[in-house]
Parts: structure tokens; C-alpha cells; sequence
């Protein structure tokens, strides 16, 4: 290693100074450039989608083809128009085979399948990397397959990516910062991340029997709480796991705070803060108070699992007809009220940074202020602070106090307010606009249209008496994949776009992006939508399969159709993929540094930024982040970073907009 | 599989909620069509102000936007129309909640005239029945696995109910968190070891009787041991709702609903087998 | 004027070393440490059970032993049992159609078992020795048939392969759970008909279970050597080409309990003992 290795990275920040060159690891991989470990959670977090994906469609497969396909009735008559009957008949109903292994990977890891009639000889064929279960997916192993996924895609895709890749890169962009307040504790932040992820994935592998963490994401003990075979090594991995993600949150979080509250451009006042940034202030506030929570709720259900402590378990269990020993006084009610007090929150942190996104996108691609930016930022604060009080939502069945079943379906439906509002200001910011349909545009309208439906379901669930009937139900897993698939991920793809020349210096391709939207908005639909009606059916969420009920056999069609959905979904994403990857090298170069004419000072810097983000001194901001169709301004938009050239000749001091003034005590002055 | 359940069955199902049996059913489902209209409308008016406003505000080198920072009338308006709405909905269930859940509610239900226990464990419901003297941990209790049958009084032979009959089960479990779900009876509550939580409902109608499809009368005979039950092959389903482990999705339990000679014939019979194991015969 | 807020922590070097050196001492403390010890926690009162039951358990090392015919004889017997006839409890299918309608007759419980010349079936009698022999090449079998285990009590040797086959259609968990200290205990679903393959490696006294259909059980002794038998309908059993000598010979039953007897085998003779079992 170099000698610069043991000096602060950021030592060199003085305008004008020049950086000494560093190492290749010190630069690109243990890095505290926060750009860089924003880039580097991108990576991560892309191929985590990946992988998360890939549990999503073997999630699916299991659901539409699980093992024991019948005969029909038609089939049946079929066969006895041929001809057929009696012990033929019964033969061709016992040989009847229509199981369908997950292709590839099913024979890979769960064995050979074999014919009807050789299964029923008790024939064995070779096993796989997980046992042996004719190819077919072990029910044990499809809760392992779901839990991970909903692991992976909170913790390792969706939490990550906005708040470490977009919240490191952007943010000390747009607040004119040449890094993060603690450098080298965004660095650690992102290697504690990436120790949680490769304990999360190594959770696959530990147990004997195959099986990982498969108590769901929710984790409830007693099912996750004692060690049994459907609970061993894999699901004490996904606790430090979690725990060592939690961490790198709590150092992301107060980092972010930090550098928002003191590394301000001159002028910069919270009031003239793009919404990516506000979204990213409220969220980390968010996660500051919550995360805490849910390490130690990890930590007791730890010490539960291995250390002979009650927490969680009370007096009397029974697992495999031997008491558990160590259980008595715990409470298994108390683990929902300390995961849910972090996890209700977590959906915010998943969301806001997204309206963050959404909002900036929309302002930029349709040439208009957002409308209504104060209430933006109020009701994103209203969500993060109703988010503490709403939890118990969740737990309407749990067997909880049912008076505080009535105060938690109050507090829950007031939330859907500050959505509400949310929603009609990005409508007001399109009304009147100049909307140019680009890829982040085409994201952003997509995350908007679709977190209605997401916003509207979320009522039927706030109900107590309706939630009755559709608790855990795939009414719920629709509501929170419209939240956060056609919701969160929408934002992200927006993000994505909007900031990759800026990130890399190239363009993605128009073309395969909008390609890459449509065909996503499509399948998603077609995914995630038929959920709310088997969800409305009473179809309960996180069955292996369907076959052991009778109410269940009807929506085997809606089931296949969901499925092929989704590998339509999975397909699309490779134009990403392919754009993305591809464009990297062959994009086209920008022609400016503000191709988008966008007016936060992120677009101020060089394309991409160099280290230390500008090459002197930081901008100072003028006036707020949306000044776009300015009736008074000279130019079409007028760049935070710059004075407004007004029509009449006049320089920035008499815009109606905020004197150009650089302390940021002044009162803020946004334009409504 | 079992005999095609026309009930089950029904294509309407498929789209929409299962039939409902229950008196505080109707009230759920009641909610559930508001919130379904004032969603749908919700739904309809913002998209479509949004598509319109794609299609009107699209790029146009001719125009210039319009620069629109704010209305604080409209934050006003579009905050308190929803907020009315919201609250008068939640405000208007809260009466069906308590009466389904909050035992200390005047409407909660005072009487019941069926009393079972049901302790859960993966991946099984066991049903404890309190035998012919009603009541529970004498020798004449019986557990049966994964059967549930509760009496009603028959008034015709469609099966219909002639009065309300409570029935209320003393739900627990032996190991992890269970969830009794019955789709038709609008009944959800989760099987919580360390703590006995309690369920109720009542029935509007009898489950059907027989392969021929034909409802249970009142004045039907039963043979005394209680085998007429055996045979019936129509049930409603319960399933287990809480992830419980690999048995999950396997966790069914059928539940018939008897008129009430038949039940009374059938737990003389199971009654009196326990009383004889328990006298060590 | 620029502010900053950059804080120096300590040496980066170490504090990287720092933070690898924890993770990597919580991934092996997740693989290697607790996960066993609590899983024999939870099944502490049947691990103590189980040392007095598999009759010492203690594997010799060395070569396995062979049978030799010419210094071996036979021991038979039967089991006896004495008093009223126990009535066993009658499996109520009604709630699960798919069992039901495979087994159309009431059927009972056969934790115990008495057959009409008033013999005991499902007892496992087996000499008690340390020694080991090599297991056959053929499997043994337990089918899973109209929600019922068949045979309900079986025997194999250590090493031999036990096919758990599935003939029913509707799915079943197969949750055994061994008493022993060595074999694993294991909870798999098979949903549709099939088979598995598992092989248990010390004496061992296994329970095993459908969680789905709480009635089903079934008992499974894992001896190192083949001098065993399960009795079957006429209560009797038969030891073949047990080696010449005085063994202790042990009955166990899954609710009576165990007995044994001191049983002196002549070369190619045929040794006669019995037992009487009764409430």
C-alpha cells in the first residue's frame, strides 16, 4: 500500500490542492471517495437484484407447478373415450406426470426427476446440490427460497441502493459538498454491507440438510427463535447478517445527517434543498431511530437461539415432543412489536428516498418547480413521523389488545394522507408542463401511476375488520410489491437514468430504455395485479402449494399466468442489464455537463465529477432547485448555482425568487 | 381430490370475495364494497388526470411551461376531502371490530352455545370437544385431529339457520405461531403459544350433506354411531394462515356444520368411546 | 470559507482489520458453534433416554466382524402377553378426504398391539453387543400408505440404506427424530408420491412422524449388527446365525417399555426364550 494509505483520504479537499495519487485499492475498492462507494454499492446492489430476482422466479415457479399435478376431469374423459378403464385407467391416472422442475436449476439442486411410473416403483435417481426430491423444489427449501428473497431485495437491493448508492452519490452533489462528513465511516459503512451480504449468502450453504433461513423475512419466533430443523444453522446466519446490515445503515444514516446539517453550500438553505436530498435527510432520521431497534430485537432472538435466554419463548413450548428447555417467561407477541417498530419504518426508508427521486425527475423532465414544495417536504416528514405510530397495523391478528387495534387503523389511515398529498403535488408539477418522455420521466410517471394502486390497496389493509379476512393473504404480498417493486424499483430505474451521464459520463441508450420501461411496466402489472384478486379469494400468502385445498384449485391459471409474468418480468430486465453494462463503454459522451438543463448543483460539476466533486471552490446556491419556466427568467431554467438573468436585464437580487444571498441563516423564500 | 364442491367452485369466487356465512361477515364485506368505490373512483380520477395531463403538457417547442409553484388552496382542499373520508371510514368500523374481537364490547357476543378448544402445533389443529356434559377436563372430552363440527338448529331444508348460534373456540398452540383462517366464515386469528386467544362465529347455513348434493333436513335420522358424519363429503375449509414451517401450506382443517341432532348423536358416540379408554377398558 | 466536518478516526488500517476480524468471527461462531448444542438441549430428556436404549451405543473401532454359520445357532421366541386386551384409540380420518377414502375401514392406533392368540406385535428383540457387522446392499423400506406408516415398527443396521417412500398422493411430512446422540434429526416434506434415501450410522432408537397427520407414527431401531427382530402377527421372532455364547437378550416396545434376558447360544442350535408383557 501506498503512503498516502494511512493518511485521511480527504486531506487534499483544499480548493486548489492537488490530490497525490493513490493505490488502486485505495482508490476503487477500500475507497472514501463517496462517489465511489456510491458506485459501488450500485454494482452490488444490481447483481443482489439479480440474485434477489432469481429467488422471486423460483418463488413463482413453485407456486404455479408444485408437485402433484392431477389429472383433469377432460384428461380423465379423454382417456376413457379412448378406450380406458378399470386398472388401465387407474394406471394412466397413477402414471399421469405433469411435474414440472424449475428449469436448469431445479435437476441441479433437488435431483433427477423421474418418470410417474419409476417414482412409483420407489426407484431413486441421482440426487442434486440439495438433496434429492425428484427436481422438484422441497417445501422446506421454497420457504428458504421466499424468505431470501424478501431478505435480499430489503436488505441487500432496495434499502442499499437508495440510501447507500443514491444517497453517497448524490447527495454531496446537490448540497455542493466535496464529500461526506466521515469518509472513511462511508467507507466502512459499505464494507460492514458487504460483510452482511456475504453472511447473508453464505447462509445458503451452512446447514447439513440443505436449508437456509426460511422463517420468513419477518422472522416471528418461536419458528425462527429455537433451533430445530426447520430453523438451524442458515437462519442464525440471516440474524448477523441482518445485524451487520443494520449497522452499516446506522453509520450511513449518521453520516448522511451529518454532512446535510453542516456541509451546505454557501446559500443552501434546508429550504432550497432539492427533494432527493430532503427525502435523504428524513430517511436517515428514519433510520437512525429505527435500525437500533431491530439489531437488538436480533440480537435477543440470538441469545434465544444459542445462549439459553427466554425472550420470545414462553412457558410450555413443544418442538419435536421434547419441551424446549430454556423457554418460559418470553413473549412471542413482544418480537412483532420490536421488529414492526423498526420494520414499518423500514417500508418508509424503502419508499421516501424514491419520492425523492420521483419528485426531482418529474421537476427536471417536465420543465416545471414542483408544485407545492414546502408540503413535499411536510408530508414526507408527516410519513416518517406517523411511520413510528402505525406498526401494530400488522399485527391486527396477532392476538393484541384489540383497543389498540382501533388506535392503530386511525393512526394507519391518517397516513395515507401525506401519500395522498404527495401524489396530487406531482400531478400539479406535471400540470402545465413541457413533459419530455424519457426513460426517468417514463420511471418516474410509472412509479407514480403505480404507487397509487400500491397507496389505495394499503386502505383495505388499514381496515381492521376487512384485514381480518385478507391478513395474510396475497393481498398483502400485491400491496407491498406495488410498493416497492412498481414503486421503489420504478424510482430507482428513474434514478438511474437520470444520473448516469452524470455517474459515468456516457449516455444509456432512449431507445432500450424505453424498451426496458414498457415491457416492465407491462409484466409488473401482470404480475403483481392478479394477486389483489387471489388475495381477495383468500388465498393465504407463502404456500408451497395449492394442491392441499380445495377453495385453492381455481386459481391455478392466474397462478401460471403470474409466473410466466414474472420471467417476462426477469427477461426484461436484461435490457437494462445489456444498456447499462454496454453503455459504460460505449455511451454516448454528453455534450455539456448539464445535458438534462437541470437546476440542482450536482449538474454544476464536471461530467463525471472529479475527486473532491469540484475543482475549486464549491457553488454557492442563489435560489431553490426548481427554477425551470421562470415567467421573469431570461433562460428557460436558472441554475441554483447562478443568479437569475431576468428578462429586463436585472441580475439576481430582485428575482421574486430568494435574494442571492449567501448565508444560509436567511430566511428561506421558495417561490409559492 | 374430493368431490367437486359447487359451492367452491362458484366462478364468482374467482374474481371476488368467497360466499360469507357469518353474521359479522356481511359487516366486513359491507366495508369492503366502500373502501372498493371509493378506491375505484380514487383510482380512475388520478390516472386519468395523469394521462391527460401526459397527453396535453407533451413536449411542444411552441409553448413554453407554465410555471405553477403551488396552490395552497389545493394542498388545503386535497388534504382535508381525504382526511373527511378517511376518518368517517375508519370511524364507521370500529363498531364491527370491537364486535368481533373486543370481548369487553357491549356487542360482543354474552352467550355461547358450542364451546371447543383448539391447541395448534405444526402442522395440525387439534380440536378439543368438551363431550356430552359440555364441559371441559372431564373424562368425557375428545380430541380429534383436524376435525371441526359445530350444531346448528335447522329451519328448512336448504340448510338455512333458524336462530343465531355462537360458537367460540379457545385457540392456543404448542409451538410456533399458527393462524386459524376460515374464508368463509370472514375469521382470522392467530394460534399464539404462552396465551389463549378466543375466536367466535356463527353459521348461517349447514355445510351440505352427502354426494347426492342434497341439503341436511331437520327431521333426517342419524344413526346412533354418529357415522352419518363420517360420510359426509361437504365441508368448509380452514387453513393455516402464519407461516408455521415446511407444513405450511399442508395445515388444512374442514369444518361441518351439523344440524344438531346429528352433532349431538356424534359426540354421544366419540363421548362415550373416551369415557371407556379413560376407565382404562 | 469551506466547512467541514471530516472527523480522523483511528489508524483505517486497523480499523479495517478490525471490522473483517468480526465478521469473520461471527460467520464461524453462526457455522461451527451453538447450533448443535441447543438442538440437543431441546431433546435433553430424550438424549437421556437414549444411552439407557441403544444399549451402550458405543461403536468399536476396527474392522467389521463377519458372521461365521459354523460357530452360530438361532434364538427364538415369542412374545406373550398377559391380561385384558388393551383397546387402542380409533383414527378419525373424516377431516383429511384423502386418507379417508384409501382406508375405508375404521382403523385403530397400534401402539400396542395384540394378536388374537394373545401375542404382542411391533416388539423389537435384540441381542445386545458392541460389535459390528457390515450392513447388506439391500434397502430397507417404510411406506407411507393412507396416512399410516407401514410397518409402524421396523429395524436395519447402521449403514444400510432406508428407502422412505411415499404411495400416497396427498403430501406428508417424514419428521424423525432419533434418540441417539449420533444421527441427525431431520423434518422434510415430500408432497407427492416419491422416495428418499437416508442412512443412519449408530445404534440408534428413531421416532418418526407426520406433523400433517399427528396420528401417524412409526418406530425405527438402528443396530451395527444383524442380530435383531421385529415380532409380526403370531407374536413370534427368530435370530438367525447368532454367534455361540451367553448374550443378553433385550426387548424393547414403544409404550411397555423394555425387558431382557440371559440367553446361552449353542453352534447349530436353536435357543428358545420368551417374554410376557402386559400393562
Amino acid at each position: 500500500m501506498s503512503t498516502t494509505a494511512a493518511a485521511p483520504a480527504t486531506a487534499g479537499h483544499d480548493a486548489g490542492h492537488a490530490h497525490p495519487e493513490l493505490s488502486f485499492l485505495r482508490k476503487w475498492v477500500f475507497s472514501t471517495d463517496h462517489k465511489v462507494i456510491g458506485i459501488q454499492y450500485l454494482f452490488s446492489c444490481i447483481a443482489m437484484f439479480l440474485v434477489g430476482g432469481l429467488l422471486a422466479l423460483m418463488v413463482r415457479w413453485q407456486v404455479a407447478y408444485p408437485a402433484g399435478a392431477k389429472p383433469s376431469e377432460e384428461k380423465v374423459q379423454e382417456w376413457r373415450d379412448q378406450g380406458l378403464s378399470g386398472a388401465a385407467l387407474n394406471q394412466a391416472i397413477a402414471e399421469f406426470d405433469e411435474d414440472k422442475p424449475f428449469p436448469i436449476l431445479g435437476e441441479l439442486l433437488w435431483g433427477e426427476k423421474l418418470s410417474k411410473a419409476d417414482i412409483n416403483a420407489g426407484e431413486v435417481g441421482e440426487a442434486g446440490l440439495f438433496g434429492n426430491s425428484n427436481g422438484m423444489m422441497p417445501n422446506e427449501w421454497y420457504n428458504v427460497a421466499f424468505t431470501m428473497h424478501a431478505s435480499v431485495m430489503i436488505f441487500l437491493v432496495i434499502i442499499p441502493i437508495l440510501t447507500g448508492a443514491f444517497g453517497n452519490y448524490v447527495i454531496p452533489l446537490q448540497l455542493g459538498a466535496k464529500d461526506m462528513a466521515f469518509p472513511f465511516l462511508n467507507g466502512l459503512s459499505y464494507w460492514t454491507w458487504f460483510s452482511a451480504l456475504l453472511v447473508l449468502v453464505a447462509s445458503f450453504f451452512v446447514d447439513p440438510a440443505g436449508i437456509g433461513a426460511g422463517a420468513g423475512w419477518t422472522s416471528y419466533p418461536p419458528l425462527s427463535g429455537v433451533v430445530s430443523p426447520s430453523a438451524g444453522a442458515g437462519q442464525t446466519l440471516w440474524c448477523i447478517g441482518v445485524i451487520l446490515g443494520g449497522t452499516s445503515s446506522i453509520m450511513g444514516s449518521m453520516n448522511y445527517i451529518t454532512t446535510i446539517v453542516n456541509l451546505r453550500a454557501p446559500g443552501l438553505t434546508l429550504f432550497r434543498m432539492p427533494l432527493t436530498t430532503w427525502a435523504a435527510f428524513i430517511t436517515s432520521i428514519l433510520q437512525l431511530f429505527a435500525t437500533p431497534v431491530l439489531s437488538s430485537a436480533m440480537a435477543m432472538l440470538l441469545f434465544d437461539r444459542h445462549m439459553g435466554t427466554s425472550f420470545f419463548l414462553p412457558e410450555g413450548l413443544i418442538f419435536s415432543e421434547a419441551p424446549v428447555p430454556n423457554a418460559g417467561g418470553g413473549q412471542v407477541i413482544l418480537w412483532q412489536h420490536i421488529f414492526w417498530f423498526y420494520s414499518h419504518p423500514a417500508v418508509y426508508i424503502m419508499i421516501l428516498p424514491a419520492m425523492g427521486i420521483v419528485s426531482d425527475v418529474i421537476a427536471v423532465w417536465s420543465r416545471k418547480p414542483i408544485f407545492g414544495y414546502r408540503p413535499m417536504v411536510f408530508s414526507m416528514s408527516a410519513i416518517a413521523g406517523l411511520g413510528f405510530v402505525v406498526w401494530g397495523h400488522h399485527m391486527f391478528q396477532s392476538g393484541m389488545n384489540p383497543v389498540l387495534g382501533t388506535t392503530f387503523m386511525i393512526s394507519t389511515i391518517m397516513i395515507a394522507l401525506p401519500s395522498a398529498v404527495k401524489v396530487f403535488n406531482w400531478l400539479g408539477t406535471l400540470w402545465g408542463g413541457q413533459i419530455t418522455f424519457s426513460p426517468p420521466l417514463l420511471f418516474a410517471l410509472g412509479f407514480v401511476s403505480m404507487f397509487v394502486i400500491g397507496g389505495l390497496s394499503g386502505i383495505y389493509m388499514a381496515n381492521a375488520p376487512f384485514d381480518i379476512f385478507i391478513h395474510d393473504t396475497y393481498f398483502i404480498v400485491a400491496h407491498i410489491h406495488y410498493v416497492l417493486f412498481t414503486g421503489s424499483v420504478m424510482g430507482i430505474f428513474a434514478g438511474i437514468y437520470h444520473w448516469y451521464p452524470k455517474m459515468f459520463g456516457r449516455h444509456m441508450s432512449d431507445g432500450l430504455g424505453k424498451i426496458h420501461f414498457w415491457l416492465t411496466f407491462s409484466f409488473m402489472n401482470g404480475v403483481f395485479f392478479p394477486m389483489h384478486i387471489i388475495g381477495l379469494g383468500g388465498y393465504p400468502r407463502r404456500y408451497a402449494s395449492f394442491r392441499s385445498y380445495d377453495f385453492l384449485q381455481t386459481y391455478e391459471g392466474m397462478n401460471v399466468f403470474m409466473t410466466w409474468c414474472a420471467i417476462g418480468l426477469g427477461l426484461s430486465q436484461l435490457f437494462f442489464l445489456w444498456n447499462f453494462l454496454w453503455s459504460l463503454v460505449a455511451g454516448k459522451k454528453p455534450t455539456s455537463d448539464n445535458p438534462w438543463h437541470a437546476c440542482s448543483l450536482e449538474w454544476s460539476t464536471q461530467t463525471p465529477p472529479p475527486h473532491g466533486n469540484w475543482i475549486g471552490a464549491v457553488p454557492t446556491a442563489y435560489h431553490g432547485p426548481y427554477e425551470y419556466s421562470h415567467p421573469n427568467c431570461k433562460d428557460e431554467f436558472a441554475p441554483q448555482w447562478m443568479p437569475m438573468q431576468r428578462n429586463d436585464g436585472g441580475g439576481g437580487g430582485a428575482s421574486p425568487t430568494a435574494p442571492a444571498v449567501a448565508a444560509s441563516s436567511a430566511p428561506p423564500t421558495a417561490p409559492h | 381430490m374430493q368431490q367437486v364442491r359447487a359451492e367452491h367452485f362458484d366462478a364468482a369466487w374467482k374474481w371476488w370475495l368467497p360466499p360469507n356465512h357469518s353474521s359479522f361477515g356481511e359487516e366486513i364485506d359491507l366495508m369492503y364494497i366502500w373502501i372498493f368505490w371509493i378506491t375505484m373512483v380514487t383510482f380512475v380520477v388520478v390516472e386519468g388526470v395523469m394521462v391527460y395531463f401526459c397527453f396535453k403538457y407533451r413536449r411542444n417547442p411552441a409553448r413554453k411551461a407554465t410555471y405553477i409553484a403551488g396552490s395552497h388552496k389545493l394542498e388545503v382542499a386535497w388534504t382535508v376531502i381525504p382526511a373527511i373520508i378517511l376518518v368517517a371510514l375508519g370511524v364507521a368500523s370500529t363498531n364491527t371490530w370491537a364486535k368481533i374481537k373486543n370481548s369487553s364490547d357491549p356487542s360482543y357476543p354474552q352467550e355461547f352455545q358450542t364451546e371447543v378448544k383448539i391447541a395448534a402445533q405444526q402442522f395440525a389443529w387439534n380440536v378439543t370437544y368438551p363431550g356430552t356434559d359440555r364441559k371441559f377436563d372431564t373424562a368425557d372430552d375428545f380430541m380429534l385431529p383436524n376435525i371441526l363440527n359445530v350444531p346448528v338448529e335447522l329451519k328448512d331444508g336448504a340448510g338455512n339457520v333458524t336462530s343465531e348460534e355462537n360458537v367460540r373456540i379457545m385457540l392456543s398452540s404448542k409451538d410456533v405461531i399458527h393462524s386459524l383462517f376460515i374464508p368463509v366464515l370472514r375469521v382470522k386469528q392467530d394460534a399464539v403459544p404462552g396465551y389463549i386467544g378466543n375466536v367466535w362465529f356463527d353459521c348461517d347455513r349447514a355445510t351440505y350433506a352427502g354426494p347426492d348434493g342434497k341439503h341436511l333436513t331437520g327431521d333426517q335420522t342419524y344413526s346412533e354411531d354418529g357415522k352419518t358424519l363420517l360420510d359426509w363429503e361437504e365441508a368448509y375449509e380452514i387453513a393455516c394462515a402464519e407461516l408455521c414451517g415446511l407444513g405450511h401450506s399442508g395445515m388444512r382443517m374442514q369444518l361441518k356444520v351439523v344440524p344438531r341432532a346429528a352433532w349431538e348423536a356424534w359426540v354421544k358416540v366419540k363421548s362415550d368411546e373416551a369415557k371407556k379408554r379413560a376407565e382404562g377398558g | 470559507m469551506e466547512r467541514r466536518g471530516i472527523m480522523k478516526l483511528a489508524n483505517p488500517r486497523l480499523t479495517w482489520a478490525l471490522a473483517l476480524t468480526i465478521t469473520l468471527v461471527a460467520v464461524a461462531a453462526a457455522c461451527g458453534g451453538g447450533d448443535s448444542r441447543s438442538r440437543e438441549a431441546i431433546r435433553g430428556r430424550a438424549k437421556k433416554n437414549a444411552n439407557a436404549v441403544a444399549g451402550g451405543g458405543a461403536e468399536t473401532a476396527g474392522n467389521p466382524k463377519k458372521i461365521d454359520p459354523a460357530n452360530a445357532g438361532t434364538i427364538s421366541g415369542v412374545v406373550k402377553w398377559e391380561g385384558a386386551k388393551p383397546s387402542m384409540e380409533t383414527i378419525d380420518m373424516s377431516g383429511t378426504p384423502e386418507c379417508a377414502h384409501v382406508v375405508k375401514e375404521m382403523i385403530t392406533q397400534e401402539n400396542i398391539v395384540v394378536n388374537d392368540d394373545n401375542t404382542v406385535r411391533f416388539a423389537f428383540v435384540s441381542i445386545d453387543t458392541a460389535d459390528v457387522y457390515d450392513p447388506p446392499s439391500e434397502a430397507a423400506v417404510i411406506d407411507q400408505v393412507g396416512c399410516r406408516y407401514v410397518p409402524h415398527v421396523f429395524a436395519l443396521m447402521s449403514g444400510q440404506k432406508l428407502k422412505i417412500k411415499s404411495s400416497d398422493s396427498t403430501g406428508h411430512n417424514v419428521h424423525y427424530m432419533p434418540f441417539g446422540d449420533v444421527n441427525e434429526e431431520e423434518n422434510f416434506a415430500m408432497t407427492t408420491a416419491g422416495t428418499r434415501e437416508r442412512t443412519f450410522t449408530s445404534n440408534d432408537w428413531i421416532k418418526f412422524k407426520c406433523d400433517l397427520h399427528p396420528w401417524m407414527g412409526a418406530w425405527c431401531a438402528v443396530r451395527t449388527h444383524p442380530f435383531f427382530a421385529v415380532t409380526g402377527t403370531d407374536g413370534k421372532f427368530t435370530i438367525a446365525n447368532v454367534p455361540a455364547g451367553t448374550h443378553k437378550l433385550v426387548l424393547k416396545h414403544e409404550v411397555l417399555g423394555e425387558q431382557s434376558v440371559t440367553v446361552t447360544v449353542e453352534a447349530g442350535k436353536t435357543a428358545t426364550t420368551e417374554f410376557t408383557l402386559k400393562k
